[in-house]
């Protein structure tokens, strides 16, 4: 056979066969570099945290006329242990978490407490070691529930890191709040690789889109949209990460996105330029 | 060499065909995986809680008392701002101890409070500095925030009213909620309102709390409705210090800059409201029969008269984009709002049903504020299309007169709900209303001055 194609191929003779078997190879070959690199990069993003923000008032009320007990000596640092759970919201959070409309890829994001424990150990806690850290994976898992309460941003975590660690009291317990943690995430509180352990900007931001948000989330399905903060607060794009299905309703998010903006600029000792923030949007049957 | 150069154009095609057919289903977008993952369900919305205890002072005297001054002056606007519940608690934190810092937050933090505010005071003379730091007491370590420096001096010569020192705690309290919220506070800005008897009303002029109250007219006569100019420099306002209602402008800050005419028609010279880049003022003018509206261009004194009709049309308001104006006619009926273009075309009723007056435009253009008689008045909200129409005052005396803060979420108004005519400020949800002014004078009409520069 032979195609006449222009002045240049005129005279090219071209074998049908072998170049259609090779077109079905590198079309397949394509698809195979691509998905692969794809799922390569989900996996990559499971690192990131979910920081799931509990109802702050829930746990701490208004402290407004509130008398200031006396200070507390280091010593009794370890005393207030025995925190009252279920006042803390991070008992409903962590039930909450596998009730998420996740995507699946995110999932493996459960394993990460099991990968950051060497590190916490070489922090200096050798007591950790005596946890069933690398427990057998039935359904709750020890490191599950730790996982809301690090994340948890409300400052009744941070008195309370003692049930993490009763045997705290054996050695010198570091002060509560103490600089433990560092911005790899080393210390008890952060639990992981956050590359942001500032909590209140992430609640701060999250009150931000949750006043726009009233009245706008729908039942069913929700969406998960990836933006970005700038260092002056302003919000730099948003990206619809996971559809709702809906996508008139995923539309109505972004814009309780743009609507909630702009954001308080970002920490100064945050050093990258943007801060990026995966959301997980929410329906609320009581609050709306 | 053209096989090759076929095949090479063939993998091309596919190359694009294999993007095109995956980009869809995932679409495309930089690939750096988020720094952190966040959950928004409805819920109410809560405050911040934070620490402000005694400035500790670095160098110097602190004779003034500063050090109590400005976090007790700044942690009232943070209580003002309606974003913010201060924390109780004095302990001074001392400067270049991080043991004791640690230990005061320590406690804020078992007392609730998600952040704490240290100043650090150097003190040389009347020349003050102050380097505010911020930290998350909700983060384990008590991490610093930012770190934000402010310099003040005394005025020379002494002025009276004007307080630097409260002005450094305005300035101080502004940064913590643009710090904590993404926007600057409304603390360093004026208040003016008329006070006095009637045959005898003066401007004056005070810190947005009704702080520090300083009279900028002087002149016996009739002064009223005075409107801040955008660039908070001057103050537009209509007297009869000539004899009739002439419109004037006066310069609050430049105390030897006198009193400029700006309009003194036939009739009413009055209702004035500055276009957002301050270079027009719309007004009331009956020179030509009925109250219309006309727009003053201020550098040159032209005229553009923008409403022609039989009734009465009054009170313009600018919406912050300039392009169309909030009004009150009496064409329907009773006075009601309507909204025009800026140049008097495209008129539509905005209200229905009702006695309504005073528009007032947002300054974040979502929504318009007005005054509704209804036995007594009360001041409303409404969409500038038409719809969510609310009462943000109700059963508390008569209220009338809003005047808008540059957030648009504050408002400060008059009311009689003590007896006298006084001025309150409040959230635009009505809540946190708070008296900013007091004594036996009446104060009525207030205006809230744009950030000051």
């Amino acid at each position: 056979m032979q195609f006449h194609i222009g002045p240049a191929l005129g005279r090219l003779r071209l074998p049908l066969g072998p170049t259609f078997v090779s077109a079905i190879l590198h079309v397949i070959l394509l698809a195979v570099v691509i998905f692969g690199a794809s799922m390569w990069t989900t996996d990559r993003r499971t690192k990131p945290v979910y920081v799931v923000l509990a109802p702050a008032t829930a746990a701490i009320g208004s402290p407004k006329g509130v008398t200031m007990p006396p200070p507390p000596k280091v010593e009794e640092a370890p005393a207030p242990k025995p925190a009252p759970p279920a006042e803390l919201p991070r008992r409903d959070v962590a039930r909450d978490l596998p009730a998420r409309d996740l995507p699946a890829r995110d999932l493996p994001a459960r394993d990460l407490p099991a990968r950051d424990l060497p590190a916490r150990d070489a922090v200096g806690l050798p007591d950790r070691k005596s946890l069933p850290l690398p427990a057998a994976p039935t359904r709750p898992r020890p490191d599950e529930k730790e996982l809301p309460r690090v994340a948890s941003a409300t400052p009744a975590a941070t008195p309370t890191p003692a049930p993490a660690r009763p045997e705290a009291s054996a050695s010198p317990p570091p002060p509560l709040g103490a600089a433990t943690g560092s911005a790899s995430g080393a210390g008890p509180l952060t639990l992981n690789v956050s590359d942001f352990p500032y909590a209140y900007y992430l609640r701060q931001v999250t009150e931000k889109i949750r006043e726009k948000w009233n009245g706008r989330a729908i039942p069913g399905s929700q969406p998960i949209v990836v933006f970005e903060i700038r260092r002056d607060g302003r919000l730099n794009l948003a990206t619809i990460e996971k559809s709702s299905g809906n996508t008139a309703y995923d539309q109505v998010a972004l814009r309780a996105l743009n609507d909630a903006g702009p954001f308080p600029p970002l920490p100064d000792d945050f050093k990258k330029s943007v801060l990026r923030i995966g959301l997980q949007f929410g329906f609320d049957p009581t609050g709306g | 060499m053209r096989r090759i150069a076929l095949v090479m154009l063939l993998t091309g095609f596919m190359v694009f065909t294999a993007v095109g057919l995956w980009a869809p289903t995932s679409p495309v977008r930089a690939q750096a995986p988020p720094d952190v993952y966040i959950n928004v369900t409805g819920g109410g919305s809560t405050k911040l809680n934070i620490a402000l205890p005694d400035f500790a002072v670095v160098n110097g005297s602190d004779a003034g008392g500063l050090s109590r001054l400005l976090p007790t002056v700044a942690g009232n606007d943070l209580t003002l701002s309606g974003l913010f519940s201060v924390v109780a608690g004095t302990d001074r934190i001392p400067a270049n101890n991080p043991e004791a810092l640690q230990q005061a937050w320590i406690n804020f933090a078992a007392a609730g409070a998600h952040a704490g505010a240290h100043g650090l005071l150097t003190i040389r003379g009347d020349r003050v500095e102050a380097e505010v730091r911020l930290y998350d007491l909700t983060s384990p370590n008590f991490r610093l925030i930012a770190s934000r420096k402010f310099e003040a001096a005394a005025p020379q010569p002494p002025t009276s009213g004007a307080d630097w020192r409260r002005r450094l705690a305005h300035k101080i309290a502004d940064e913590i909620v643009l710090q904590f919220t993404g926007e600057k506070g409304v603390a360093d800005t004026k208040i003016s309102y008329v006070v006095g008897p009637s045959g005898a009303k003066e401007i004056v002029v005070a810190d947005y709390d009704g702080v520090g109250t300083s009279p900028v007219t002087r002149n016996g006569s009739i002064n009223l409705s005075p409107v801040w100019s955008p660039d908070a420099r001057s103050i537009a306002f209509t007297s009869f210090m000539n004899g009739y209602p002439d419109l004037f402008r006066l310069f609050p800050f430049e105390p030897r800059r006198g009193t400029q005419t700006l309009s003194s028609f036939h009739g009413i010279n009055s209702s004035p409201s500055w276009s957002p880049d301050g270079q027009f003022l719309a007004l009331t003018l009956s020179k030509d029969g009925n109250p219309e509206i006309y727009i003053l261009t201020v550098a040159t004194g032209a005229l553009q008269r923008l409403t022609r009709h039989a009734s009465i049309d009054t009170e313009p308001s600018w919406s912050p984009t300039g392009q169309q104006i909030a009004f009150v006619s009496d064409r329907a009926g009773q006075p009601r709002i309507f909204v025009m273009d800026r140049d008097g075309s495209n008129v539509r009723q905005l209200t229905n049903g009702g006695f309504h007056t005073q528009p007032r435009w947002s300054p974040k253009g979502d929504t318009i504020v007005y005054t509704q008689r209804e036995g007594t008045h009360n001041l409303w909200a409404i969409s500038p299309g038409g719809t969510n129409a609310r009462s943000l005052t109700t059963g508390q005396g008569d209220n009338q007169g809003a005047a808008w803060a540059p957030d648009g979420r504050h408002l400060a108004f008059q009311s009689n709900r003590s007896g006298r005519w006084q001025v309150y400020i409040m959230l635009l949800d009505g809540t946190s209303t708070t008296q900013i002014t007091s004594g036996a004078a009446e104060s009525t009409s207030p205006s809230w001055s744009p950030r000051l520069p």
